[in-house]
């Protein structure tokens, strides 16, 4: 069995993102999800430094590792080089391909953001779509979306004249084509068995807590994953 | 135009050239010292007070000059240096050349320049200082905020351009943390009520007596230390200083507003003597300085005549660069008594024959 | 390939990072759209189309089958880093197939990532070439790197000069005479990753604000200015964690409220939708706005701020589907614009209006 911290250190953002790290801070000081979680990039990079594989177990399997929010601040202070933010998504990487990031409700919902994104990108070409939010999902979004939304062919026409339809103008529909390459390409690099795990995951997480589950973009797991992922913590 | 000799040349006349010159007055030799400052004593006409027992630098200096009958030429341009057959010819802006066998650097450092680290405000914002400007408004005895008014709170951040890629110094510059602390007595010695805070990442406090020194600093003086490196400054339309830092101790990210920043710059080489002699590139190491800081230097040629002390070849505080200058000027009339086998007369009245160069 | 050192070893000048200029190709671009400003600020991506090729005369390839470069999805960890980088190189066979070589590209996050791709390949060549090999087997394409890789802000601050010179309204309050006091905000990924890749680096980057002195206005230092917008990606997606975005985004308009902006620019499409939606959340959450009476602070991109500086129709530009209201903009700077054309469809029918905010103005 191959050791984590060999698979890790495959990964060249966890090449390039740890030299050496001299616990300064730098990092943490201007990192906005350190200032609003009790998350420490500094401690990420420091744990990195031995290679020790109860740590790194440790660590792929907890909710630290999904704080960050990828600004990538701390790449530009470091004075030794290094880049936790680099290191996060090398480590959010192996914990996924290692199923580890099941271990913790903010890994789990990893599938919320496959129906939402993952999907729009292999049926439109985007990581996100018009067609596909709206506030019931995003509030924030606000009444000028709810306008949008009702109004669309009126609204996005003006721009370019090719709101799902051939051309070259805005939201415009690729060619069949195009996504048939687009899905290829994601099939053959490995996101497409990715997103496969991330389904099959879900489902054996669905069973086991007790949720209902089918192919649908807004199932019930989805929405627990996506708004609360502690729901089946006993605790709260 | 004129042209003259002498058995050694000395660039720079701070305290290691001082110090060399002094040694080699004593053997009887023929010494200059060329300064581009329109004064001789180097960084001791900077500085105020000195680490760790605030000896008076100015004392210092005058002691120093004192000791050394070398001529000193002041606010010297060097044009060029070029070497001869019997050693080498600096000629400056007049056209005046001084020519010797031996020639020592003795350039010192110059202090990084704040500006560079833009994160940290220096130039950009008005509370901002570097522990030289400190020194300054030390001898002015004026210490004062941009308004004019007495701060109340100061921080001094450790650092600044020292072991930092980013500002392409990696190197600890060993004199910083000390020079804060120093400067922390110093000011609560004047203005006994000011809060202190020393942002650091570690403390090198390696000299003799300068973990004294910080002990004072906590104990009499109530001086307090941060470790968390500062990341970056913002100003508040006050015009007081928020830092931002992690308290590494507490693992949490912090805020601190101060109306004053002092910024310990690191001591970095001072590259202007490399235009004029590019051969000696190879002598400089991958920190920048001269030499390369081996203990073994059994293999190192002495053929050429061309010496480095002080500064140049590292940060370094007074006593060692005083300390290496003794020990390169050694070297120096081992030199010169080699390749001149000079009759000259040492301080103990001790002949040596000189053949001429 | 190493940031520019701060000193040569023989030189006496030191190196300041907001004077770094850095190569921004004239002409012949491949542009490249972003997923979040076409479908939120539709109008921006159209109208720095029309700006280039009319107004700077740029030949510019606007192709119809590029897809996104998967920024988002990389930097949730929904893809591989395998399929970002072939999906990039997909993108740079298309551009090297219609026979071009610089890049455009319309959002910071793409233009962070191809950065960063560009940056592993050069640095690991054996990556490059096996992702050319994916490429081949999944689509059958080759591609050259492109030469010059900018942001659609970067091609707006190389022609700050010359469109200052054409601008119909000046970053000027019409009343007082006074510079409109402008909030410059940078995406992260334009120069935190490479501050070699943006313009004065990533401390000062000018990019914005060298284009807000052209056309006549003043950008504010304020303490939060650096700070992230708060997207954070999955942090914003997911609800569960949405609170982290509004948190930070919150911080900025406090500390940027006593400096009295009249104006946000953004370069990044994503910090231009939060800036705009989060002010009204916020004003629904917390009774606040921040602009004067009741209005928000508008907020505009680099395309659209020279658009309307140039003279182009707001509703032209898009300026309708922004949440916070840039009416009180437009009547400052003088510009003459038609409210009943506002919410005018494509085909010419007046559509109803949009429902109004409990507080925030909408007009």
């Amino acid at each position: 069995m191959e050791k984590l911290f060999d698979r890790l250190k495959k990964d060249v953002r966890f090449q390039h993102g740890l030299t050496s790290c001299i616990n300064c801070g730098t990092c943490t000081a201007i990192c906005p999800a350190a200032a609003i979680y009790d998350y420490d990039p500094r401690e990420i990079a420091d744990q990195l430094q031995v290679d020790d594989e109860t740590i790194l177990e440790k660590l792929l399997k907890g909710d630290d590792i999904w704080y960050c929010g990828q600004c990538m601040s701390c790449k530009t202070r470091c004075p030794r080089d290094n880049a936790p933010g680099l290191l996060i998504l090398a480590l959010r990487n192996l914990s996924i391909e290692t199923g580890y990031y099941m271990h913790s409700p903010r890994g789990r919902q990893m599938y919320a953001l496959k129906k939402l994104i993952g999907e729009t990108i292999l049926a439109k070409g985007y990581c996100v779509h018009a067609d596909g939010v709206d506030t019931t999902l995003f509030p924030e979004l606000g009444p000028i979306w709810d306008w949008v939304k009702k109004n669309s062919e009126e609204v996005y026409n003006c721009f370019g004249n090719s709101y799902n339809r051939r051309g070259s103008g805005v939201l415009r529909k690729l060619s069949d084509e195009t996504m048939h390459e687009l899905n290829e390409i994601f099939a053959v690099t490995g996101t497409t068995e990715r997103f496969n795990q991330f389904e099959e995951d879900a489902l054996e997480q669905a069973e086991k807590t007790g949720i209902d589950f089918d192919e649908s973009i807004l199932n019930e797991y989805f929405r627990k994953t996506y708004e609360n992922p502690d729901y089946d913590d006993k605790s709260q | 135009m004129k042209k003259m000799d002498f058995d050694c040349v000395i660039v720079g006349a701070g305290p290691a050239g001082l110090k060399a010159s002094s040694m080699l007055d004593a053997e009887g030799f023929t010494v200059c010292l060329l300064e581009k400052e329109k004064i001789p004593g180097g960084k001791l006409n900077t500085w105020y007070e000195l680490f760790p027992h605030h000896e008076s630098a100015q004392a210092i200096r005058e002691q120093m000059l004192a000791a050394t009958a070398s001529q000193i030429f002041t606010s010297v341009t060097i044009k060029s240096i070029s070497r001869t057959d019997s050693g080498f010819c600096v000629r400056d802006r007049n056209e005046d050349e001084y020519c010797a066998p031996a020639l020592l650097i003795a350039t010192g450092f110059k202090p990084f320049d704040a500006c560079q680290k833009e994160e940290y405000g220096y130039g950009i914002y008005e509370n901002f200082i570097t522990s030289v400007d400190l020194e300054q408004m030390f001898r002015e005895q004026r210490l004062a905020n941009a308004a004019g008014e007495v701060p109340r709170k100061i921080a001094f951040i450790h650092c600044v351009g020292s072991r930092d890629i980013k500002v392409g110094s990696e190197f600890c510059s060993a004199n910083c943390c000390i020079t804060g602390i120093k400067q922390a007595i110093e000011l609560k010695k004047k203005i006994p009520h000011l809060n202190i805070y020393c942002l650091y990442m570690d403390l090198r406090l390696g000299g003799r007596f300068f973990e004294d020194c910080y002990k004072t600093s906590q104990v009499k003086h109530k001086v307090q230390f941060i470790r968390g490196r500062l990341s970056e400054t913002n100003e508040n339309p006050d015009q007081t200083i928020i830092l931002r830092y992690e308290d590494t101790l507490a693992g949490k990210p912090a805020k601190l507003t101060v109306d004053m920043v002092v910024l310990l710059v690191g001591m970095h080489p001072d590259p202007s003597i490399l235009n004029l002699l590019p051969d000696i590139d190879e002598q400089v190491g991958s920190d920048g300085f001269f030499g390369d800081g081996m203990i073994d230097q059994e293999g190192q040629s002495m053929d050429d005549g061309l010496f480095f002390a002080g500064a140049c070849t590292g940060p370094k505080s007074i006593i060692q660069s005083t300390d290496e200058a003794s020990t390169v000027a050694f070297r120096v009339i081992q030199y010169l008594k080699e390749k001149l086998h000079t009759e000259t007369e040492d301080q103990h009245g001790k002949l040596w024959i000189r053949h001429s160069g | 390939m190493r940031t520019p050192i701060m000193t040569t070893k023989a030189s006496n000048i030191p190196f300041l990072w907001r004077e770094y200029q850095k190569e921004i190709a004239d002409d012949h671009y491949y542009y490249v759209r972003s997923c979040i400003r076409q479908n939120f600020f539709p109008g921006a991506e159209q109208i720095l189309i029309t700006l280039l090729k009319k107004d700077l005369e740029i030949d510019l390839c606007v192709d119809s089958e590029h897809t996104t470069c998967t920024g988002i999805a990389y930097h949730v960890d929904l893809v591989k880093l395998e399929t970002t980088m072939t999906v990039n190189a997909r993108q740079f066979a298309l551009m090297t197939e219609a026979g071009y070589s610089n890049f455009l590209v319309s959002c910071v996050t793409s233009f962070g990532l191809y950065n960063e791709v560009l940056e592993i390949w050069e640095k690991h060549p054996e990556i490059e070439e096996q992702v050319r090999q994916y490429l081949l087997k999944a689509t059958g394409r080759t591609f050259n790197k492109p030469k010059n890789l900018v942001h659609t802000s970067d091609i707006i601050y190389k022609y700050k000069d010359l469109l200052a010179d054409k601008i119909r309204y000046k970053l000027i309050n019409q009343d007082t005479g006074e510079p409109l006091r402008v909030i410059d905000h940078i995406g992260c990924h334009y120069a935190k990753i490479f501050p070699e890749k943006g313009v004065g680096g990533a401390e000062y980057p000018s990019v914005l604000s060298g284009t807000v002195q052209a056309f006549g206005g003043r950008s504010i230092d304020y303490p939060e200015r650096r700070m992230c917008c708060g997207f954070g990606f999955r942090q914003y997606f997911l609800k569960s964690s949405r609170g982290y975005s509004l948190s930070t985004a919150y911080k900025k308009f406090k500390a940027m409220e006593p400096y009295k902006p009249d104006l946000i620019v953004a370069n990044c499409p994503g910090c231009n939708y939060f800036f705009d939606r989060w002010q009204y959340v916020i004003s629904e959450l917390k009774g606040e706005t921040f602009g004067e009476e009741g209005n928000g602070i508008p907020v505009l991109s680099a395309e659209e701020l020279a658009a309307l500086c140039l003279g182009y129709d707001p509703w032209e530009i898009g300026l309708h589907m922004h949440q916070t209201a840039v009416e009180p903009l437009l009547i400052k700077m003088g510009v003459r614009f038609d409210p009943d054309e506002k919410y005018r469809g494509f085909s010419g029918e007046q559509l109803k209006k949009p429902k109004i905010p409990e507080l925030l103005k909408a007009y």
